[in-house]
C-alpha cells in the first residue's frame, strides 16, 4: 500500500493529516521526503535545522562568486582586506574606521571583552537567560557573573540590572535583541542606561540579530562608542549574512578600548570570508530577502501559537520563544522523529522552546508536525 | 591573445610593457610565468613573506568552496578528521593537537599566558617576530640571545647560560627565520628536556615540511608528553594557506586546555576542510618541495658566483649578505618589480629573500647582477 502524502496534501490540510493520526514510519518518511537538507532527503539524522538561529538560505550567491575567486589569492598573507571591509562597515554605521575591528566571528570579541572585564576579578552583570559566551570568558579570566532574571513579560529587566550594580561591577552585558528570548530593550531607556552606567563599568551590547529588527522602539547603541570608551558593540555576519561557519564578526569600540581588546584577541579572519563579507554587506537586496522570509516564517509560527493558545514572545530576530507547556527536550525529541530539529532547553524555563526560523515552507511543515504531536 | 613571454619583457619593448601593466592589477599570481604579467613596483613578484608561490592546492580549493555551501550553519565539521590526520602523520594522539586560526594564534596565546602570569621571555636574535612582538606590546620583558657568531644558528648553550628564574618561556624557531638554519636534533632534544623542567619551551616549526637536513627533528613527540613543551605548525607555508588561516599547537591535553581558555578565534570550517585535503595531498607537497629546491639552487648559484655570503636553506627562503642598508636593497629590487623581505635588525646589511618559482628566481638573479654587481 502506498500512502502518498505529498506536500500539497498537507498544505491543503486533508483530514488524514489534520486529524492528528499517528502516522506510520513509512508515511513519515514519505512526508519528510518533500524536503532536502544538504541535498539529501530530510530524516531525523538529516533534519530541517530550526535550532541554531542560522540563515536557512545560505550565503549570498554574489558573495559566493567572490569567495570562489578569492582562493586564487589565498596563499598570500593579506593585510589590507580586513581594512577594506572595515571601510564598508564604517560607512554603513557612520563610524570612524578606528572604532571598528573585524575578527573571526563576533565570538572573538565576546571572549576578548569577557577577558578584559574578568581579568580584574570584578563582577559582570548579565540578564538571565541570555547568550552565554561572554560570561564563560569572564569566568575563565577570573571574573564573577551576576545574573539578573528577566521580567515577568520575559523582557530584560533593566531596572533590576540597575539595582544589581555595585562597586565591584566591571561589566554589564546585554544581548539586544536577547537570546533565547527574542525581546528588545526600549531604545531611550537603554541609551540612558548606557550613558549613566558606562561611567562605572564597561557596557557590552551584543547586537547579533540587529539586522532582523523592524521595531522602531529599537536602536543600535553603535553611535555611543565614539565618545565613550566604556561601551562595546558586537555584530556578526553569522546570521543574516549566513557566515556562521566561516567566521566574520565585528566589535565597535573607542580606539582606546579597541587597543585593550586587541591584547586578548588571537584569531584572524580568513581572506575568502573577508572578501565575501565585503560583497554581502553591500547587497541590501539579499539581506531584505532574508529578513522578509524570516518574518513570513515568524507569522506562520505565531498563527500556530495563537491557534493552540501558546504564550510566546514577539520576535525581533530569526527565532521565537514559546511556552510549550511541557518539557522542551521532550518536544525536541518528538519533532526530531519527523525530521525537524528545534532548539535545546534553556534554564530557567524548562517548558519553553526556542524555534529558529527555517524557510516558510519548512516552517509550515514544522507547524504541521507540531500540531499533530501536541495540538 | 598574444602570449607575453619572459624573453619579451626582458627585452623591455614598450608595447609589451604597456600590455603587461594593463594586466598587472588583476594578476592572480605575481610570477613571470603568468601570461601578460609584468612585475612592477605596484604589483611585484612576492619574495617577502615566505609564501607558497603556487597557491592553494586545487584539492584544498575544491574542498573549501564545497565547505562554503554550508557556511550558514554552525557545524564545526572536519575538525576531528583533521586532528586524526595530524596525529597519524606526527605519531601522536589527537588529544595532543589543537587547531587554531594560523600558528599566529598559538604564538599569541602562549605569549598572553606569560603576560598574564608574569615573567620574562627568551628568544634568539634574530628570530621570527610574532611572539616577541606581542611580548613587547604588552610589556613582557624580553631577553635576547644572539645567534652564534660563526654559524649564525640559534645558540642553545648561550640561552641555557643566560637563563634566570624569571624566565617563563623560551621561544625557538626551528628552522629559524630569517636565518634558515636548523638546530641539531640531539642537542635540541636535550635542551627541551632540561629547560622544560624550568619553563615553557616553545618550538615554532613553521617550515618543518621544507627541511632536508637529516640532523633536524621535530619536537612534536616530546611536546605530546611534556606540559612545558609546545610545538606550533602552520598550513601557511607548504600548503599555501597564508590567507586561509590554519595552524596547530602540539602539547599535552592539559596545556592545550589551558591555551584553549585563552583563545578567541574560531577556525572557519571551509579552512578545516581545505586543510584535510591539503595535508593529504602528497603530490602537491612533493611538487612544492621540488620547486623550492630548484628555486634555491638558482638563487645559490648567483650568490656563489659573486661570493655573496648566504645560507643553505632548510626553508623556503634564504638570508644573504648585502653589505648595504636593507632599505636601499629593498628599493633597488622593487624598482624591478621584486619585493624582498623586511629589515631584520641588527642584520640591516643582510636581506631575506623568499623563494618564488624557479623562473622568478632566475629573474631575481638577473636583477641582482644588474643592481649589485658592478
Amino acid at each position: 500500500m502506498k500512502n502518498e502524502l505529498t506536500r500539497r496534501d498537507w498544505l491543503i490540510g486533508t483530514g488524514a493529516v489534520a486529524g492528528g493520526l499517528m502516522l506510520s514510519a513509512r508515511a513519515k518518511a514519505q512526508e519528510m521526503s518533500d524536503f532536502t537538507a544538504f541535498g539529501d532527503p530530510v530524516t531525523p539524522e538529516n533534519p530541517i535545522r530550526m535550532t541554531n538561529n542560522e540563515n536557512p538560505y545560505g550565503i549570498n550567491p554574489k558573495a559566493m562568486r567572490v569567495i570562489t575567486e578569492a582562493y586564487k589569492r589565498a596563499h598570500t598573507y593579506n593585510f589590507t582586506t580586513g581594512r577594506q571591509l572595515i571601510r564598508v562597515i564604517a560607512k554603513m554605521e557612520n563610524l570612524p574606521e578606528e572604532c571598528i575591528a573585524v575578527g573571526a566571528g563576533s565570538g572573538e570579541y565576546l571572549v576578548a571583552t569577557g577577558a578584559l572585564c574578568g581579568i580584574t576579578g570584578g563582577d559582570m552583570i548579565a540578564p538571565y537567560p541570555t547568550f552565554g559566551g561572554i560570561m564563560r570568558a569572564a569566568q575563565n579570566f577570573g571574573g564573577n557573573v551576576i545574573e539578573v532574571p528577566v521580567a515577568d513579560d520575559m523582557s530584560i529587566d533593566i531596572e533590576a540590572m540597575r539595582k544589581a550594580v555595585t562597586d565591584k561591577t566591571t561589566c554589564i552585558y546585554f544581548c539586544n535583541p536577547n537570546n533565547p528570548i527574542p525581546s528588545i530593550i526600549e531604545k531611550n531607556a537603554l541609551e540612558q542606561f548606557c550613558l549613566e552606567f558606562s561611567k562605572k563599568a564597561m557596557i557590552v551590547i551584543d547586537e547579533a540579530y540587529y539586522e532582523y529588527v523592524r521595531d522602531d522602539s529599537f536602536s543600535t547603541m553603535a553611535h555611543l562608542v565614539k565618545d565613550n570608551p566604556n561601551i562595546v558593540i558586537l555584530r556578526t555576519a553569522s546570521k543574516i549574512h549566513a557566515f556562521a561557519n566561516v567566521r566574520i564578526g565585528f566589535a565597535f569600540a573607542h580606539p582606546d578600548t579597541m587597543a585593550k581588546l586587541m591584547m586578548f584577541r588571537s584569531g584572524t579572519a580568513t581572506y575568502p570570508s573577508l572578501m565575501g563579507a565585503i560583497t554581502s554587506y553591500q547587497d541590501a537586496e539579499y539581506q531584505k530577502f532574508v529578513v522578509d522570509k524570516n518574518y513570513e516564517s515568524l507569522a506562520i509560527l505565531y498563527k500556530m501559537f495563537d491557534e493552540l493558545g501558546m504564550r510566546y514572545v514577539n520576535a525581533h530576530a530569526n527565532f521565537v520563544y514559546a511556552d510549550a507547556g511541557k518539557d522542551a527536550n521532550e518536544v525536541r525529541d518528538k519533532l526530531l522523529e519527523s525530521g525537524v530539529l528545534i532548539g535545546r532547553q534553556y534554564d530557567p524555563f524548562p517548558n519553553w522552546i526556542r524555534i529558529s526560523t527555517a524557510k516558510p515552507e519548512e516552517t509550515e511543515y514544522m507547524v504541521k508536525v507540531y500540531k499533530r504531536n501536541f495540538g | 591573445m598574444r602570449e607575453l613571454t619572459r624573453r619579451d619583457w626582458l627585452k623591455g619593448t614598450s608595447s609589451l610593457a604597456a600590455a603587461g601593466l594593463a594586466y598587472a592589477t588583476t594578476a592572480h599570481a605575481q610570477s613571470v610565468t603568468v601570461n601578460g604579467y609584468t612585475p612592477t613596483r605596484e604589483n611585484p613578484i612576492r619574495m617577502s613573506s615566505n609564501e607558497n608561490p603556487y597557491g592553494v592546492p586545487r584539492s584544498a580549493q575544491n574542498a573549501m568552496i564545497e565547505g562554503f555551501k554550508t557556511s550558514h550553519l554552525y557545524s564545526g565539521g572536519g575538525r576531528r578528521e583533521l586532528m586524526q590526520i595530524m596525529a597519524d602523520q606526527n605519531g601522536v594522539a589527537p588529544e595532543n593537537i589543537f587547531i587554531a586560526g594560523g600558528s599566529k594564534e598559538v604564538l599569541k596565546v602562549a605569549a598572553l599566558i606569560v603576560a598574564l602570569e608574569g615573567g620574562t621571555v627568551m628568544a634568539a636574535n634574530p628570530t621570527y617576530h610574532d611572539l616577541v612582538r606581542y611580548c613587547e606590546w604588552v610589556g613582557t620583558e624580553l631577553k635576547w640571545v644572539d645567534v652564534d657568531q660563526e654559524s649564525m644558528t640559534t645558540n642553545l648553550d648561550a640561552i641555557s647560560a643566560a637563563y634566570t628564574d624569571d624566565v617563563k618561556l623560551i621561544y625557538l624557531c626551528n628552522p629559524n627565520n630569517p636565518i634558515p638554519t636548523i638546530l641539531e636534533k640531539n642537542k635540541l632534544r636535550e635542551f627541551c628536556l632540561e629547560m622544560s623542567q624550568k619553563c615553557i619551551v616553545f618550538v615554532d616549526e613553521a617550515y618543518h615540511e621544507f627541511v632536508t637536513d637529516p640532523n633536524y627533528q621535530s619536537m612534536v613527540s616530546l611536546a605530546a608528553t611534556n606540559d612545558n613543551i609546545i610545538v606550533s605548525r602552520t598550513a601557511s607555508k607548504i600548503h599555501g594557506f597564508a590567507g586561509v588561516r590554519v595552524g596547530f599547537a602540539f602539547s599535552t591535553p592539559a596545556t592545550l586546555a589551558k591555551m584553549n581558555r585563552r583563545i578567541t578565534g574560531t577556525v572557519a570550517t571551509p579552512a578545516i576542510y581545505g586543510a584535510v585535503a591539503a595535508y593529504q595531498d602528497n603530490e602537491f607537497m612533493d611538487f612544492i618541495k621540488r620547486k623550492n629546491q630548484e628555486a634555491l639552487a638558482v638563487t645559490y648559484e648567483v650568490f656563489e658566483k659573486h661570493n655573496v655570503r648566504h645560507f643553505k636553506s632548510n626553508s623556503n627562503f634564504t638570508f644573504f649578505h648585502t653589505g648595504i642598508d636593507f632599505a636601499d636593497v629593498k628599493e633597488r629590487f622593487l624598482k624591478h618589480g621584486i619585493d624582498v623581505g623586511r629589515p631584520f635588525p641588527p642584520y640591516l646589511d643582510w636581506a631575506r629573500v623568499s623563494m618564488a618559482k624557479p623562473e622568478d628566481m632566475a629573474y631575481f638573479a638577473e636583477v641582482y647582477e644588474k643592481e649589485f654587481v658592478s
